[in-house]
C-alpha cells in the first residue's frame, strides 16, 4: 500500500526491501545460525584458554571463584523459595474458606464501547 | 505526472512548513528524552507480592459489571506493562471499560537469586497463589486468564498440571504450541546445537540483551526503518506517544531464569511437548487433554515470530475443551498495540470474553 505516502518514502521502501529482503533471508537460514554458533563457540573457548592462568592461581590460593559464590547464592535462593512455599501453606491454613461468588445473571453481549 | 492546482501546491507547502516546525520541536524533545508516554498510565496498585512477582489490580471508578475477574500475564521475556502501554492503548483499560475487574501478573526482573526458579516455581507456586489472591481481593470464585505469547504457554502448562485451578476461561494470544515452526534459532535449540549453559550469563540467567538480540536479528533493517518512520511522523504527537511506548517495550526484555529456560527448551522445544503431550511438572507427566476450560486462541495472521502453523494446532491438543480460533489481521506486536488493535482487534477478543462471562448482580 503506497497511496498517500510521499515519493521519498516510496523510494526508501523500495530500496529497503531490495536490501532488507535478502538480508532477512540470510539471517533466517540454518547456515547463518550455524556460523553464528560456531563464532560464539570459538570466542567462548578462547576466553576459557586465556582465563586458565587466573583460574589456576585462584585454585592454588584457595580463593573462592565467582562460580562458588554463585552456587551459594543459588542454594540460598532455593531455600528462600521453600520459605515462600511454607509461608503460603501457613497463609492457606489461616485463611477462612473463600466466600461464594457473587450472584450472577446470564451472559450478555460485550459492551460496544470497548 | 498528475496536474496540481496552484491552491493544492500552496496547501502542500504550508502543511510541510508547519510539520517541519513541529518536527523541530519534537526532535529537540526526543533528543532531550521527553516522555510522550509514561509507563503504565492506568492507575493500579500491587495487591499481592512474592519475591519479585507482583499482582497489580487496576483501579475502577465503578464496580465491575462482568465476572469473573480477568488475570493477564506475559511470558518471562518481556515486561508486563504491555497490558497498559499508553493512555489510548491499554488492554487493562479496555477490559475495565467492558466491565471486568482486571489484574496483571508481573513476573518481575529475575536476578541471580532467581536463576534456580523453575517452571514449578511459577506454575505450581506463584500462579495458583496469584489466582487465590485475586479471589480474596474480589470475592469471586474463579478467574479468566489471558496469556500473551509465552504467557499462553505458561497458562496451558499450569492448567494441564492443575486442571482443578479455578479458571473459567482462557485466552491465548499469539501462543505457539508447535515449536517446529519458529525458525532456525529455535530449530538449533531443538536439535541440541546450542549448549544451553553457554547461553547463560554470570547470574545463571539468559540475559535480557540476548533475548532482545534474538528478536532484532530477524529484521536487520528494522532500526533503520524505525528511524525513517520516526522522521516521517515526528511532527505528530499522537504518533510519538505510540512510537515511544511500543519502542520502549520492544527493547525492554528481561532475563529468563536459567533453570526455567533449560526446562522450557527441553519440554517445549526439544520434546515439542505441547504437540506430543509430553509435558511434565514436578516430575509428573501432565496432559493437555485434562484441560476443560473454554479457550479462545488468537492468531495474528501476519505474525513472523509466531506464525500460524505454530499456533493453530491448539485445536488438536486441547481435546477436552471447547476451543475457538480467532484469526486477526495483525503482526505479533500489532496484535496488542496501535489504533487498529484498540479499535478493531481487541474488541473482538473482549466480545468473546464477555460472551463467556456473566453479569454481576
Amino acid at each position: 500500500m503506497t497511496a498517500g505516502k510521499p515519493r521519498w518514502r516510496q523510494a526508501f521502501d523500495r530500496a529497503e526491501r531490495t536490501v532488507g529482503g535478502p538480508l532477512e533471508g540470510i539471517v533466517a537460514s540454518p547456515r547463518y545460525v550455524d556460523v553464528t554458533l560456531l563464532v560464539r563457540r570459538v570466542r567462548g573457548t578462547a576466553g576459557t584458554v586465556l582465563g586458565l592462568p587466573m583460574t589456576t592461581l585462584r585454585y592454588v590460593l584457595n580463593v573462592p571463584a565467582r562460580g562458588d559464590i554463585r552456587r551459594l547464592g543459588h542454594q540460598i535462593a532455593a531455600l528462600t523459595n521453600e520459605v515462600h512455599d511454607l509461608a503460603a501453606g501457613i497463609e492457606d491454613l489461616r485463611q477462612p474458606t473463600a466466600p461464594s461468588p457473587p450472584a450472577r445473571r446470564p451472559a450478555r453481549k460485550a459492551g460496544g464501547d470497548a | 505526472m498528475p496536474d496540481l492546482a496552484v491552491g493544492d501546491v500552496i496547501e502542500t507547502v504550508r502543511r510541510e512548513v508547519e510539520r517541519t516546525a513541529f518536527r523541530a520541536r519534537n526532535g529537540i524533545k526526543y533528543v532531550r528524552g521527553s516522555q510522550w508516554a509514561p509507563i503504565g498510565p492506568t492507575p493500579s496498585e500491587t495487591v499481592w507480592q512474592q519475591g519479585k512477582v507482583q499482582l497489580r489490580h487496576y483501579r475502577r471508578d465503578t464496580p465491575p459489571t462482568l465476572g469473573p475477574p480477568v488475570l493477564a500475564f506475559l511470558g518471562m521475556v518481556g515486561r508486563a506493562y504491555v497490558f497498559d502501554l499508553w493512555k489510548n492503548n491499554s488492554i487493562a483499560q479496555l477490559l475495565m471499560d467492558a466491565g471486568f475487574d482486571v489484574f496483571v501478573l508481573d513476573w518481575g526482573e529475575p536476578g541471580e537469586e532467581d536463576a534456580v526458579n523453575t517452571l514449578e516455581t511459577y506454575l505450581a507456586g506463584v500462579l495458583p497463589r496469584a489466582i487465590k489472591a485475586v479471589e480474596r481481593q474480589t470475592g469471586a470464585g474463579e478467574v479468566s486468564l489471558i496469556g500473551y505469547c509465552m504467557g499462553g504457554n505458561l497458562a496451558l502448562h499450569a492448567l494441564a498440571a492443575q486442571p482443578e485451578l479455578p479458571v473459567r476461561n482462557l485466552v491465548t494470544m499469539a501462543t505457539p504450541v508447535d515449536f517446529r515452526h519458529l525458525g532456525p534459532l529455535i530449530d538449533a535449540l531443538a536439535n541440541g546445537k546450542i549448549d544451553l549453559d553457554s547461553v547463560l550469563d554470570q547470574t545463571g540467567n539468559v540475559p535480557g540483551a540476548l533475548v532482545r538480540q534474538s528478536f532484532k536479528a530477524r529484521k536487520p533493517t528494522a532500526d533503520l526503518v524505525n528511524y525513517v518512520n520516526l522522521w516521517q511522523n515526528l511532527w505528530n504527537d499522537d504518533y510519538m506517544e505510540g512510537f515511544q511506548a511500543i519502542g520502549r517495550w520492544l527493547q525492554d526484555h528481561i532475563p529468563v531464569p536459567g533453570a526455567l529456560f533449560k526446562q522450557a527448551v527441553q519440554q517445549w522445544i526439544q520434546d515439542n511437548g505441547f504437540m506430543t503431550d509430553r509435558l511434565k511438572l514436578g516430575n509428573r507427566r501432565v496432559s493437555l487433554g485434562a484441560i476443560r476450560v473454554p479457550t479462545l486462541a488468537v492468531i495474528a495472521e501476519r505474525d513472523d515470530i509466531v506464525p500460524e502453523p505454530a499456533t493453530a494446532p491448539i485445536t488438536e491438543i486441547l481435546t477436552g475443551a471447547e476451543v475457538e480460533l480467532m484469526r486477526l489481521d495483525a503482526g505479533h506486536a500489532s496484535l496488542t498495540s496501535g489504533r487498529k488493535a484498540v479499535k478493531v482487534l481487541l474488541p473482538q477478543v473482549l466480545d468473546w470474553l464477555a460472551r463467556h462471562s456473566e453479569e454481576i448482580a
